[in-house]
C-alpha cells in the first residue's frame, strides 16, 4: 500500500521516516537488557535477538518460565515480541516467526521445521520465488530430496541454512560482547534500590568472584558491573585496575569510588532486580612472600594509588611521562596513562641534564605554542620587546638562537613545517621564557611568526 | 555526662604532646630534615626543611607564577630522592595558563621525570581529594598540589586535614598557590616568591633560575627565627639552593626599569 492510499483511507496517520540507526540502537538496548538471562546475546539483524541459554534456564525455573518471563517483560514495555526455544538459533527464529508452539524439545527440531514455509530459512525473496516456480513451497518439499542438485543450483549456503533450521548441524551465536571468564550475579525477588543494599550486594558479589578467581590463582584487570532495572534499563560500569586484583574489599572500594564520581548518578528507578559482576580480563597473580614485603608493599601502595585516582578521574588524567628519542620539542615528552610496572628509566632523561649551564629547556611547556608579537632589531635577530597575552615584556637578556629543524622524515605526505629558532629570554622582572621564531627569514618565509612555547623557573 | 579519669588523662597527654611551637610530636620522633643549601635558612628553619609537612609556595603577583613553579620544583628536588615517585596534582586551568610539566625541562632542573605521576584534576574539590589520597601513599616522597586561583574549598579545615595526612605518612606536601591572598593555613612554612633576574656575564646569556623568596610563615619545630628574605638561585647540578644576594647588584642590567620591591608585610610566625 502506498502512503497516498493509506492516507486516503485514514487521514489521521502519523508518518515517520524509517530510521534504521534508531532501530539498531533500540535493539542494542534490548540486547543489553536481555543479558539478565544469559551473558551470551547475539543480534540477528534487523529485528531479532538470539540468546544462548545453555545452562542458564534452570536459574529461572526452566525454559518455559524463562521464555514466558522474557516475553511478558518485553511486551509490557510496549514491544511486539515472539519467541521460541530450540536447538539452534536459526531453528528458534524460524519457529518464532512462522511456526506453531514455542519450545521445541531436543531432537524434535527437524520435524518441527517441516511444515514451515521456505521464508523461514531467511533467504531472500528472489530465491523464494525461484523455488516456488519449481514447486517448492515448504521445507518439507526439500528436506527429503537429494542434496547435490540443490547445492549445484542454489549454492552450499542454501543447504547449510536448511540444516541449521532443522538443527541437523550445530551453530553458535556470535555474542555482542566477549564473554567474561568469571561472572557472578544476584537476583532479587524484590527489587533493591537503596544505596546501602547496592553496596552490600557489590561486596558479596566481589567475594564470590574472588573465590572463583582464587581457584585459578588469577586476579582481575578489568571488571564490569551490570545493573538491570526492573523497567528494562541496563547500566554498565567498568573499571580498569593497575594490577591483578582479587581482594573483595579493594574491588568494592574501587566501585564505590566510581559510583561517587559518576556525572549522572546511578538511578535505581523502581529498583534493580539483577546485579552482575564480571571479570572480563584477568591475569595471574604472582604471589610474593609477605615477609620481605617492605619494598613490595610500597610498590603495591603506589599501584593502588594510581588505580584509585584512575577510577575516580579516568585513566586519561593520571599520567606518566615517556621519553621519546627526538629533538623536536613538542614530541620529546608525551604523557601516557600511568600503569604499574611501567618503570621509565631515569637514564632516558640524562641527556637533558647539563651540569655547567643554566637549564636549556623550560619546566612548563605551552601546548600548543601561543602566537606573540615581537619587535626585533633585524628580521633574523633576537627580540627586543614582545607582547604575550596582551602584556608587554622588555627583553633584557636573550640567549640563542638554538635552531631546531623539523623531522622531515616523519612529515612525508604532510604539510611541511618550518624550522624553528629558539631563544631563552629574560624580561625586566626576571621572568624567563622560551620563545621561537618559525621559519628562516628570506629562505622559508618573509614574515616569520613568533611563538611563546614555555616558561622557565 | 561524666568524664572518666582515663579519658581525661588521655586528653591531657594529647595536649601535652602538642609542642609549644605547634609542632605535634609523634612519640617524640623528630621528622627527617633536608638542607635547603643556604646555612642561614637552614638555621632559621631549625635545621632544614621538614619531611612529612606542608610547605606553601605563593606567587607574590600573578606574573611571578612561573618563578613560584620553579621554586616549588626546587623544594621537590630537595625533598624527593631520585628513585622515589612524586606526584604533581594540577588543576586544568593551571595547565592552560602556565603550561604542562615538560620532561626535558624537569630533567634539566635536576628532577627525575621518570618518577613523576601527573594528576590532572578538573576542579579544586577533586584536587583536594586526589591530594589527600596521595598523601596516604607512603611510596611517595612529595606531593605537589597546584590548585588554581583562590578556591573556597582550600580552607583551614581542608589544609589541616592535608597536613595531618602528610604528618602521618611522612610524605611532604607542597602547595603551589596562584591566589593573591594568603589564608591562614596549617602549613609549616610559607614562601612568597617573586621573579628575580638571573646572574650572567652578558646580556646574551641567561643564568641559573633565581628567585626572590620571602619566608613569611615559619612554624617548624625548633625554628630559629621569624623569617627573612633571600635571593636564591637553584643549582640543578647539586639539587640545592644557594644564596645570590651578594652579587645581585652587578648582575641585573635592568636597574632602571626594575620594579620597586614591595615592602615586607607584617611577618607572621610562631616562635
Amino acid at each position: 500500500m502506498t502512503l497516498a492510499t493509506a492516507r486516503a483511507l485514514y487521514p489521521a496517520f502519523t508518518v515517520a521516516e524509517h530510521d534504521p540507526m534508531a532501530d539498531q540502537a533500540c535493539l542494542e538496548r534490548i540486547a543489553d537488557w536481555c543479558e539478565r538471562y544469559t551473558p551470551c546475546v547475539g543480534l540477528v539483524a534487523p529485528d531479532g535477538l538470539a540468546l544462548d541459554i545453555t545452562g542458564a534456564a534452570h536459574l529461572l525455573g526452566g525454559e518455559e518460565k524463562l521464555l514466558a518471563d522474557c516475553l511478558k517483560r518485553l511486551s509490557s514495555q510496549g514491544f511486539k515480541v515472539r519467541g521460541a526455544i530450540s536447538g539452534t538459533a536459526e531453528s528458534a527464529r524460524a519457529i518464532a516467526l512462522f511456526g506453531q508452539g514455542s519450545i521445541i524439545a531436543p531432537g524434535e527440531e527437524a520435524k518441527a521445521a517441516l511444515p514451515l514455509p521456505l521464508a523461514a530459512l531467511g533467504i531472500d525473496n528472489k530465491l523464494i520465488m525461484a523455488l516456488a516456480r519449481l514447486g517448492f513451497k515448504h521445507i518439507s518439499d526439500i528436506a527429503g530430496q537429494a542434496r547435490a542438485p540443490f547445492v549445484a543450483r542454489f549454492g552450499a549456503d542454501f543447504m547449510d541454512r536448511l540444516d541449521r533450521v532443522q538443527a541437523l548441524v550445530q551453530s553458535s551465536i556470535s555474542p555482542r560482547r566477549s564473554m567474561a571468564p568469571y561472572v557472578t550475579e544476584r537476583r532479587f525477588a524484590e527489587p533493591i534500590g537503596h544505596e546501602d543494599d547496592v553496596h552490600r550486594t557489590i561486596l558479596t558479589l566481589a567475594a564470590d568472584l574472588a573465590r572463583l578467581m582464587e581457584k585459578r590463582g588469577e586476579g582481575a584487570r578489568h571488571l564490569e558491573l551490570g545493573f538491570f532495572r526492573t523497567d528494562g534499563v541496563m547500566r554498565r560500569l567498568e573499571i580498569e585496575t593497575a594490577r591483578p586484583l582479587r581482594e573483595p574489599k579493594a574491588i568494592m572500594r574501587l566501585f564505590r569510588e566510581r559510583l561517587d564520581a559518576l556525572k549522572d548518578p546511578l538511578d535505581p528507578g523502581f529498583g534493580f532486580d539483577v546485579i552482575r559482576l564480571s571479570a572480563a580480563i584477568t591475569e595471574e597473580i604472582s604471589i610474593h612472600e609477605p615477609d620481605f614485603a617492605s619494598k613490595n608493599d610500597l610498590a603495591e601502595d603506589f599501584a593502588s594509588l594510581i588505580e584509585h585516582l584512575g577510577v575516580r578521574l579516568t585513566p586519561a588524567r593520571v599520567l606518566q611521562l615517556q621519553s621519546e628519542d627526538t629533538h623536536w620539542p613538542d614530541r620529546a615528552a608525551p604523557f601516557i596513562p600511568a600503569r604499574n610496572g611501567n618503570t621509565a628509566l631515569a637514564a632516558d632523561w640524562e641527556v637533558w641534564h647539563e651540569p655547567d649551564y643554566a637549564p636549556l629547556r623550560p619546566i612548563r611547556l605551552l601546548e600548543p605554542p601561543e602566537p606573540i608579537d615581537v619587535i626585533a632589531e633585524v628580521p633574523d635577530g633576537a627580540p627586543i620587546r614582545l607582547r604575550w597575552r596582551r602584556v608587554f615584556h622588555v627583553v633584557i637578556k636573550a640567549e640563542g638562537p638554538e635552531r631546531i629543524a623539523p623531522e622531515w622524515w616523519r612529515l612525508i605526505g604532510q604539510a611541511p613545517s618550518l624550522t624553528r629558532d629558539y631563544f631563552r629570554i629574560e624580561n625586566e622582572y626576571g621572568i624567563r621564557f622560551w620563545i621561537f621564531r618559525e621559519g628562516i627569514f628570506g629562505r622559508e618565509c618573509v614574515h616569520p611568526q613568533w611563538f611563546m612555547h614555555g616558561l622557565f623557573g | 555526662m561524666s568524664v572518666t579519669r582515663e579519658a581525661f588523662m588521655a586528653l591531657k597527654q594529647a595536649i601535652e604532646g602538642i609542642g609549644r611551637d605547634g609542632a605535634r610530636r609523634f612519640g617524640g620522633v623528630e621528622r627527617d630534615r633536608v638542607s635547603v643549601g643556604i646555612p642561614e635558612i637552614d638555621q632559621i628553619l631549625g635545621g632544614g626543611l621538614m619531611h612529612g609537612a606542608t610547605h606553601d609556595v605563593m606567587a607574590l603577583t600573578p606574573r611571578d607564577l612561573s618563578a613560584a613553579s620553579g621554586f616549588a620544583l626546587g623544594l621537590v628536588g630537595l625533598l624527593s630522592p631520585r628513585e622515589m615517585p612524586w606526584v604533581w596534582i594540577r588543576q586544568d586551568a593551571a595547565g592552560r595558563e602556565l603550561g604542562e610539566p615538560y620532561g626535558p625541562g624537569l630533567a634539566g632542573y635536576g628532577l627525575n621525570p621518570a618518577k613523576l605521576l601527573l594528576v590532572k584534576v578538573p576542579n579544586a574539590k577533586e584536587a583536594l581529594r586526589a591530594a589527600e589520597e596521595s598523601l596516604r601513599c607512603q611510596a611517595l616522597s612529595v606531593v605537589l598540589l597546584e590548585p588554581w586561583g583562590d578556591p573556597k574549598q582550600l580552607d583551614l579545615t581542608a589544609t589541616r586535614r592535608l597536613s595531618l595526612a602528610a604528618e602521618e605518612s611522612g610524605v611532604a606536601l607542597i602547595t603551589l598557590r596562584s591566589g593573591g591572598h594568603s589564608p591562614l593555613g596549617s602549613s609549616r612554612t610559607r614562601w612568597e616568591i617573586s621573579a628575580a633576574p638571573s646572574r650572567s656575564e652578558t646580556e646574551f646569556e641567561v643564568g641559573l633560575p633565581a628567585f626572590l623568596g620571602r619566608l613569611v610563615v615559619n612554624r617548624q619545630a625548633g625554628a630559629g627565627g621569624p623569617g627573612g628574605e633571600w635571593i636564591m638561585e637553584w643549582s640543578h647540578d647539586k639539587c640545592l639552593f644557594r644564596q645570590a644576594n651578594s652579587i645581585l647588584g652587578v648582575s641585573a642590567p635592568c636597574n632602571g626599569s626594575a620594579p620597586e620591591t614591595p615592602s615586607l608585610p607584617h611577618l607572621r610566625c610562631a616562635s
